[in-house]
C-alpha cells in the first residue's frame, strides 16, 4: 500500500483532508464533515496556528502510541477499529515535493518544521499525539518549556522543540492518563534519566494499586496520579489549595513554574454547587512579564505570623514574583496545546459556561528524587536568612525564588559578565549538590531591567533545615556568608556583589 | 605549564590580611542562628499537616473530565 502525501496551505486544508479522512477511517461523507467541524475546527486545533503555515498530509501512518492503544483494548472489542492513522506535518512557509530530495534543502526544511499532530481513527475524538512548537502558535508571547521530540515528514527525520499534547480517546485514556503520558513525554525526550511511556504502561503500573479494573478508564484519582508518577522514578509531592491557604497554593504553584518544571494541576468545580467537573491537565509556562503588572504587584503578606512581623518591625516592604497575577501556560487535552489562562479562572477559554467556575484545587509536583527540600520549607529558608542575616531595614525589596540544577547554574553563572567577577569566582569554585533553591533578590526598579543585587543559594537535596545546614552562599549589601571548611563553620566576608542579570535559563526568559 | 586555578584562596588569603572575615560564632550570631532553628522547626511542622492533609484530600478526587 502506497503513501497518500498532499502538501498544502492552512487554508486548504479542509479540502485536502475531508477525502483522506473520509476514505482512510472509513466514514460518511457528512459524519467526517461534522467530525472535522466539531472536534477540528470549532476547538481552533489549526485555526490557532500563524496563517504561513503549510501542511503536509501523510497517510496512512503508523502511531506508536494509538497502536498501544489499539493492541491493548481496540482490536479486542466487536467493532471494527482501523489501525492506522493520518499525520500532519507543519512547516513554516511554502514547501514543495522537490526540496525533500535535494540535500542542500534540508537545514532550510529543518529551521521552518514546526512539529506535528497525528490524527487516528477513534472518532470522534480524533486528535491524537502531537508535538508542535511554540512558535507555531499565533499569539506565542509566553514562555515555556519544551522537549526535542525526533519525527519524520516524507521520510526526512526532523526535531521538532514542543510540549507534547493529546486529546483524550475516553476509553484508553481519559484527561489523567493523557495527562501523565505527556509528561512522560517531555520527560523521557528531554533528560536520559526517564523514558517516554504508553498508555498500557501507564494502565499497567496502576494494577497493584487499583482495586477495580482500568479500561475503558473512568479517570485516576490524584493519589494514583502521584502513584503512577513515583513508580516512573519521580519524587512526587501533593499541594492542596484547601491546605495551604489560596495565596500560599498560588505561590508555591508559581515557585515550581519560574522552576521549569512541569506541573500536573487538578481542577473541579465540584465545591461550587456540586458541579460535575473534575479535571487533569498541565501546566508548562507562563506569559512574559510586563512592567505595568511588575508596577501593579502589592506588597506581599507573608502567611507565617513571625515573618510578618519581622518585616514590620524592620519596615521592610516585601514584593513576591510568585504573587505576580500572570497568565499561565496549560497544556490542556480538552482543547489546542498552549492555552494561556489565570490562576482563578483557568478554564474561561472552555465554550461551556460550566467550566468557568472551575478552580484549582491540587498540584502536583513531579520532583527529581533526590530533591529532598520542597518548595514550601525551602523558600520559609530563604526568607528567614534574608531577615535574620543582612541588614534589611526600611526599605522595599523583590523577591525571585526557583529551582535548579547546579550544572544549568554555573553553566549560565559563566558567561554572566553582569556578575562581580570576583564572587563569580568563588561561587563557581563552590562545590555543589545536583539541584540548588535560589533566592534572588532585587527591587521593583531593578527587576524592570531584569537585574537583582543579592543572591541566596539553598541545597536542594539537604533535608535539615537546622544551623543553616542547607544555606550554600548568601551575597547581598556588601556581605558575601559562605562555609568556609578550615574553621567548619560560616563566615561573613566583606565583598560587594553589585547588580546582576537575573537567572533565566530554566523558561528562558522572564 | 600547567595553572591551578584557585581564586577564592586567593580572596580569602587578602580579606584575612585586611581583617574583612568575621566567622558567624559570636554570641549575637549564634542567637540568630537559635531563632532561625526555632522558626524552620515550625515551618517544617506546618508543612507537614499541610503535606499529609493534602495527600488524604486527594485520594479522594477522581478526575475524569
Amino acid at each position: 500500500m502506497s503513501i497518500k502525501r498532499i502538501l498544502c496551505a492552512k487554508g486548504d486544508l479542509k479540502t485536502h483532508l475531508l477525502p483522506v479522512l473520509n476514505e482512510d477511517f472509513g466514514l460518511d461523507a457528512k459524519y467526517t464533515e461534522f467530525v472535522y467541524r466539531e472536534y477540528l475546527q470549532r476547538p481552533r486545533h489549526i485555526e490557532n496556528l500563524i496563517d504561513t503555515i503549510w501542511i503536509l498530509i501523510e497517510s496512512p501512518y503508523i502511531d506508536k502510541v494509538y497502536r498501544d492503544c489499539y493492541y491493548t483494548y481496540f482490536s479486542s472489542k466487536s467493532a471494527h477499529y482501523k489501525k492506522e492513522c493520518i499525520r500532519l506535518s507543519f512547516f513554516n512557509g511554502e514547501i514543495k515535493a522537490e526540496e525533500f530530495t535535494t540535500e542542500s534543502n534540508y537545514k532550510s526544511l529543518q529551521d521552518r518544521y514546526l512539529g506535528f499532530m497525528i490524527l487516528r481513527p477513534t472518532d470522534p475524538k480524533i486528535i491524537g499525539r502531537s508535538t508542535i512548537s511554540p512558535k507555531a502558535v499565533s499569539n506565542n508571547n509566553f514562555l515555556c518549556i519544551t522537549a526535542p521530540v525526533q519525527a519524520t515528514a516524507n521520510s526526512i527525520k526532523f526535531s521538532v522543540n514542543g510540549f507534547p499534547h493529546s486529546s483524550q480517546d475516553t476509553e484508553t485514556i481519559t484527561c489523567a492518563e493523557t495527562t501523565l503520558w505527556a509528561i512522560m513525554e517531555y520527560f523521557g525526550n528531554k533528560y536520559p534519566e526517564y523514558k517516554p511511556v504508553l498508555p498500557s504502561m501507564i494502565i499497567n503500573g496502576l494494577k497493584k494499586v487499583s482495586a477495580e479494573r482500568q479500561v475503558p478508564s473512568k479517570g485516576l484519582n490524584i493519589q494514583q496520579m502521584a502513584f503512577t508518577l513515583k513508580e516512573f522514578g519521580f519524587g512526587t509531592k501533593v499541594y492542596a489549595r484547601d491546605e495551604f491557604g489560596k495565596n500560599e497554593f498560588n505561590r508555591l504553584f508559581s515557585t515550581y513554574i519560574e522552576s521549569g518544571i512541569p506541573i500536573i494541576v487538578a481542577m473541579s468545580n465540584r465545591h461550587i454547587a456540586k458541579g460535575d467537573i473534575a479535571h487533569a491537565l498541565l501546566c508548562i509556562g507562563h506569559e512574559r512579564t510586563d512592567d505595568s503588572e511588575i508596577d501593579s504587584l502589592k506588597e506581599s503578606q507573608d502567611i507565617n505570623s513571625a515573618v510578618q512581623q519581622q518585616l514590620q518591625t524592620q519596615g521592610v516592604t516585601l514584593f513576591d514574583n510568585d504573587d505576580l497575577e500572570r497568565r499561565f501556560v496549560f497544556i490542556d487535552d480538552n482543547l489546542p496545546i498552549y492555552q494561556l489562562n489565570k490562576l482563578n479562572s483557568p478554564a474561561n477559554h472552555y465554550p461551556e459556561t460550566k467550566w468557568h467556575t472551575c478552580e484549582i484545587n491540587y498540584f502536583i509536583a513531579p520532583l527529581y528524587p533526590k530533591i529532598y527540600l520542597e518548595a514550601f520549607e525551602a523558600k520559609g529558608l530563604f526568607k528567614r536568612t534574608l531577615l535574620d542575616f543582612f541588614t534589611i531595614k526600611n526599605e522595599e525589596i523583590f523577591l525571585r525564588f526557583f529551582l535548579t540544577s547546579s550544572r544549568s547554574f554555573k553553566h549560565n553563572l559563566s558567561f554572566n559578565a553582569s556578575f562581580d567577577p570576583t564572587i563569580r569566582e568563588m561561587i563557581l569554585e563552590t562545590e555543589m549538590p545536583k539541584f540548588l533553591w535560589i533566592g534572588e533578590v532585587s527591587t521593583k526598579a531593578l527587576i524592570k531591567q531584569r537585574k537583582a543585587n543579592g543572591i541566596v543559594i539553598l541545597d536542594a537535596t539537604e533535608a535539615n533545615l537546622q544551623s543553616l545546614k542547607a544555606l550554600i552562599v548568601a551575597a547581598y549589601k556588601g556581605q558575601y556568608i559562605s562555609y568556609d571548611t578550615n574553621t567548619n563553620w560560616f563566615t561573613n566576608n566583606s565583598l560587594p556583589l553589585g547588580d546582576f542579570d537575573i537567572y533565566t535559563n530554566n523558561l528562558n526568559g522572564f | 605549564m600547567a595553572t591551578t586555578i584557585n581564586k577564592t584562596k586567593e580572596v580569602i588569603d587578602r580579606l584575612k590580611a585586611e581583617q574583612k572575615i568575621l566567622t558567624l560564632n559570636s554570641p549575637g550570631d549564634l542567637a540568630k542562628i537559635a531563632a532561625t532553628n526555632k522558626h524552620m522547626e515550625e515551618v517544617r511542622r506546618e508543612f507537614q499537616v499541610k503535606e499529609r492533609e493534602s495527600q488524604m484530600s486527594a485520594s479522594k478526587v477522581i478526575l475524569t473530565a
